[in-house]
């Protein structure tokens, strides 16, 4: 089903939580909405439900208006982060319980309960109480019990932060495998950068209640269109480097220092037509180089071990600090000096916050 | 391993010194008088002043168990309870609901449902004496305002228990509530939300999510007010100035004990029944843990 969110508005008290949003999210989709902590992703997802109703604006789920209609008749399934299984019921009986509450025959909503079960693989558990299974058994019982109904819209609230890393990744893939074999359109509600972009098909991020950026994961971290979702995706985080443009929207000087970058290779003829911009290096796209291709020089002040590739932390000069990512291949040492050049540079606002 | 037994053994004995002031204050004034009270239910023919007993056997239980005044305190009694635990528990319940859904004032309503509870029974019942007096009480005025007669509510014996239950369950009814609020307010409100979405009603909600969620709660309650009601005497006592009510309608089992102790001066018989009112005190407390054990497994 598709969903379409116009100019919707929620404030809770002073705060905006969610301000001005609009969102179109195609049939079959699995799309998260992400975002630090407070940014209002969790509200949008209580306003999709119908938990919450917006101030303003209007929600659609394909032609019908469903702004001001109650959640149980929405057509929804909802996990929630804990995942609220009822502890006095057995799985089975968690998961019939939107059936019962339809008035569907008993035998009839036991057949539905058990085809759920084996979609999520939990068919072994069905007599098990919630407190007797792990977390991630529990997060495919309140699977089963959301997709149970039927519903046409599932939403996730935050629902592998529970988990620890090892069962998280799998637990994602599980959720992505659901997702596709019912085709079913899914909203997902996280703050984990890598979490949303391994298994979206697009990527809403917010930031204190207002949109930032809605596209596909590779689009949103090759093309982030501001500071703050450049620095949002990605780890270590983008490197940003305070600059002045010198010459011919091409050559730039580092801001508080005397280092001149010509940047007429990388830019490609799209000169930069402001005065004052940031640039914005991904730490995987330094290239470590000799001294005639390079573009700046650094010093090495810290490496940090990662397993399958070091962090490198270098000063450009006084106070400007980048971090690049290296392989094992280099044998580096603190207080080496590297030649660097990039394979891509983003250009930033100098006024953008992030 | 010596050491560690050793070590074990010393513990021991700070532990059972930590607790030696509590265990000889609750074995002296608790443990030995149940004790004592039981053998004495057996006590024939013996001296109250020395302490000597002379014969012992089942006389004092005979007689209890033939006394007709002592059915009469029995009946009396399982009407009580009968009407004052579910009363009390669908009332208090029920506030506690109106409370929990935060209604405005929710603190003012708290306290106002908890005053009767912390004052004395006495100066309680001295309000409620005045409520149902025949002549001027409060009762019988707000029946001749509709159209009734006067009713004399203290002195006609139909009247004692439903008046008793209804002033137990008022007194009650506080200390119950903010159980029952400490009781709802442990439930996740993600289940009310998730239940929603699920497409349950109000009803359905209450029925498939708090009742069974609060059952720990509620067995609590159901049992301790058995027990509470069970015991019922100083309501009686002070409302029916220090009488049984009217042709002893309000006679109950702990009066009928009182009666015999310090009125009758019948030790033995009292024992004997204070006995009895233990067994069957024991026995329904019995049947409500096990039905509060299968119902509330989770």
């Amino acid at each position: 089903m598709k969903i379409i969110l116009e100019n919707i508005c929620k404030t809770f008290g002073s705060v905006k939580a969610v301000s001005n949003l609009n969102l179109e999210i195609d049939d079959g989709e699995l799309i998260s909405i992400l975002g630090p902590s407070g940014c209002g992703k969790s509200t949008t997802l209580s306003l999709i439900a119908g938990l919450l109703k917006p101030d303003n604006g209007e929600i659609y789920f394909g032609d019908k208006k469903v702004t001001n209609i109650e959640p149980e008749y929405r057509g929804i399934g909802m996990v929630f982060q804990n995942y609220a299984l009822y502890p006095h019921m057995s799985v089975l009986k968690n998961i019939m319980f939107p059936l019962k509450m339809k008035k569907i025959h008993k035998k009839e909503a036991n057949k539905m309960a058990i085809q759920m079960a084996e979609l999520t693989k939990i068919e072994d558990l069905l007599h098990r109480k919630p407190s007797e299974l792990s977390g991630g058994q529990q997060q495919r019982v309140a699977i089963a019990r959301a997709l149970v109904k039927k519903p046409e819209i599932l939403l996730l609230d935050e629902p592998l932060s529970n988990l620890d890393a090892r069962l998280r990744i799998e637990m994602r893939e599980e959720i992505r495998r659901i997702q596709q074999e019912i085709n079913i359109t899914t909203i997902f509600v996280t703050h984990d950068q890598e979490e949303a972009m391994s298994i979206s098909d697009k990527i809403l991020l917010m930031k204190d209640g207002l949109y930032q950026q809605y596209t596909t994961p590779r689009e949103m971290y090759s093309n982030p269109s501001n500071k703050f979702v450049a620095r949002f995706l990605g780890n270590p985080p983008i490197n940003f480097i305070e600059t002045e443009i010198m010459y011919n929207g091409e050559v730039v000087k580092l801001h508080n220092s005397r280092i001149i970058l010509n940047l007429s290779r990388h830019l490609k003829g799209k000169g930069i037509k402001e005065n004052q911009v940031t640039l914005g290096i991904r730490p995987e796209d330094f290239i470590i180089t000799n001294k005639d291709e390079a573009l700046f020089s650094v010093e090495v002040i810290g490496i940090q071990i990662m397993g399958k590739e070091i962090y490198i932390i270098a000063n450009i000069d006084e106070g400007i600090k980048v971090t690049l990512v290296a392989s094992w291949d280099f044998n580096i040492d603190v207080g080496d000096r590297l030649y660097l050049d990039a394979k891509n540079i983003h250009i930033f606002h100098r006024g953008d916050v992030c | 391993m010596k050491k560690i037994d050793k070590l074990r053994k010393s513990n021991t004995f700070k532990g059972l010194l930590y607790i030696f002031p509590a265990t000889l204050i609750l074995i002296v004034f608790k443990i030995y008088p149940i004790i004592k009270s039981f053998t004495m239910s057996f006590y024939t023919d013996f001296d109250y002043l020395s302490g000597e007993v002379y014969k012992r056997g089942l006389d004092n239980f005979q007689y209890v168990l033939r006394d007709p005044d002592f059915y009469l305190a029995l009946k009396n009694t399982f009407y009580f309870v009968l009407g004052a635990v579910p009363l009390s528990i669908i009332l208090s319940l029920g506030f506690a609901l109106l409370l929990n859904s935060n209604i405005k004032l929710n603190s003012f309503f708290r306290s106002i449902y908890f005053l009767p509870f912390v004052t004395s029974t006495a100066a309680l019942a001295i309000i409620w004496r005045w409520i149902f007096n025949g002549d001027y009480g409060l009762a019988n005025y707000m029946v001749l305002l509709l159209g009734g007669k006067k009713i004399k509510w203290l002195t006609d014996p139909s009247f004692t228990i439903p008046i008793l239950v209804l002033f137990n369950v008022w007194k009650g009814m506080g200390y119950k509530i903010i159980i029952f609020l400490a009781g709802l307010q442990n439930i996740d409100k993600k289940y009310y939300l998730s239940a929603k979405i699920d497409g349950a009603s109000k009803w359905n909600i209450f029925t498939n999510i708090t009742l069974p969620l609060l059952s720990p709660t509620l067995f609590f309650v159901s049992i301790t007010s058995v027990i509470g009601a069970f015991k019922i005497f100083d309501e009686v006592f002070v409302l029916y100035n220090t009488g049984t009510g009217p042709l002893k309608s309000g006679l109950t089992i702990v009066y009928y004990i009182f009666n015999k102790f310090y009125r009758h001066w019948q030790f033995s018989i009292s024992a004997a029944a204070a006995f009895v009112l233990f067994i069957i005190i024991l026995i329904f407390t019995l049947i409500q843990l096990k039905i509060g054990k299968t119902k509330s497994n989770y």
